[in-house]
């Protein structure tokens, strides 16, 4: 016997509204790349959305992670909020499309491309007084750099992070530029949400690392199978 | 059985595809864009020949992140300048041949200036650091006319990173 028909419809686990509701089983995580757009726009704006929703964010809650000891140094000495180092450090580390960490190989490898850092805080290193970007790739390097900038932003324009995060951003343009704008609303938006892994996070990084697993576990089959075509080869 | 290999052939050309397609855009069709758009960006001010007793030593005209942090890319378009006509005059100068519709800015290098956020040079644009540093010094020029549109959205450009 049914006591809930409602339990026939497929969507009522989400209230009947998979779009605006919470998606308690993960079935449809990727619903946010449609729904939470959060100030990003145009191709980039894609780019960024799909490498956010694609797994992004636990690169960027890795990042944070790793780095509590350098913000924790980097904030007692500029008096800038450990908060705004992890709003901005989220925002630079959560749109890397996968493989995760890939550009920050790309980094590595080519540190002579425009942008540096992007592994820690997109600090290009024109913005650093000579700073090379291979010296920006270094992690406490980077956030302390990054560190001295939101300083002198915060000193000059105070402590709103929406407007810290424009100029932060922009250079000079700050809040009166759109796109500087928007990259200031979503860093503010971050430090005001909890930036723990959702449940769509938990879906993508468990996917993620089954696919690692099994790929290492294939990796001594495709050793065995190498020294089989040698041997028959020979 | 066919059909699912037909299906994965299918999936596989359409990621190999797409991912052709967004490296063609990252390094060539977008950048070809942007440098028509920079090319007519650049015309706005580059078409106004100096006035008297006013040398021209350097000119640029440039696209990518030259501003700040982050993905956006910033057109600039700047000439770097020996005069020796009074302030008031080169500004009307420039002001009244400069038909346009960008801000136009006029930097003068030896007035005294807040220092950039970040420790770069007072315009806050990078790539004006050599001109303001050093090119400013060994030449004698005394003015930066430039045009910049900032921050916008980077639409998969290389430089622009």
């Amino acid at each position: 016997m049914i006591t809930d028909p409602q339990s026939l419809n497929s969507y009522s686990y989400a209230g009947n509204n998979p779009i605006t509701q919470s998606d308690p089983t993960g079935k449809f995580w990727w619903k946010e790349f449609y729904t939470d757009w959060n100030g990003y726009n145009g191709i980039s704006g894609l780019e960024m959305k799909a490498g956010e929703v694609l797994g992004g964010r636990f690169a960027a809650q890795d990042a944070i992670a790793a780095n509590s000891g350098n913000i924790a140094n980097s904030s007692a000495q500029t008096g800038v909020s450990p908060s705004v180092y992890q709003a901005i450090m989220y925002e630079e580390n959560s749109h890397q499309l996968p493989p995760f960490g890939g550009e920050r190989a790309i980094e590595n490898a080519f540190p002579g491309l425009p942008s540096g850092g992007v592994g820690v805080m997109q600090v290009s290193s024109k913005t650093s007084g000579g700073l090379s970007n291979r010296m920006l790739l270094n992690d406490k390097t980077n956030v302390s750099v990054a560190g001295s900038i939101l300083q002198e932003i915060q000193s000059t324009h105070g402590s709103n992070l929406a407007t810290m995060g424009a100029y932060y951003n922009s250079g000079a343009l700050g809040p009166t530029n759109a796109h500087a704008a928007s990259y200031g609303q979503r860093v503010n938006s971050y430090a005001n949400t909890n930036l723990s892994p959702t449940l769509g996070d938990r879906v993508v990084r468990t996917t993620a690392s089954n696919m690692t697993n099994m790929l290492s576990s294939l990796s001594p089959a495709l050793t065995s199978l190498g020294s089989v075509i040698k041997s028959i080869s020979k | 059985m066919k059909n699912g290999f037909v299906l994965i052939g299918i999936i596989a050309g359409l990621i190999v595809g797409g991912v052709a397609l967004y490296i063609a855009s990252y390094l060539w069709l977008l950048p070809y864009f942007h440098n028509q758009n920079l090319k007519e960006f650049s015309e706005q001010l580059v078409i106004i020949p100096p006035p008297a007793k006013t040398q021209e030593i350097d000119k640029l005209n440039q696209i990518g992140q030259q501003s700040g942090n982050g993905d956006h890319c910033d057109y600039l378009s700047a000439l770097l300048l020996k005069t020796d006509i009074p302030k008031p005059e080169v500004e009307k100068y420039y002001s009244d041949n400069y038909k346009g519709k960008s801000r136009l800015y006029f930097f003068w290098i030896n007035e005294p200036h807040k220092p950039g956020i970040g420790n770069v040079n007072p315009t806050n644009i990078f790539t004006l650091d050599e001109w303001v540093n050093n090119k400013s010094k060994t030449t004698g020029a005394n003015l930066i006319i430039y045009i910049f549109e900032g921050a916008m959205t980077s639409a998969i450009d290389y430089r622009c990173g």
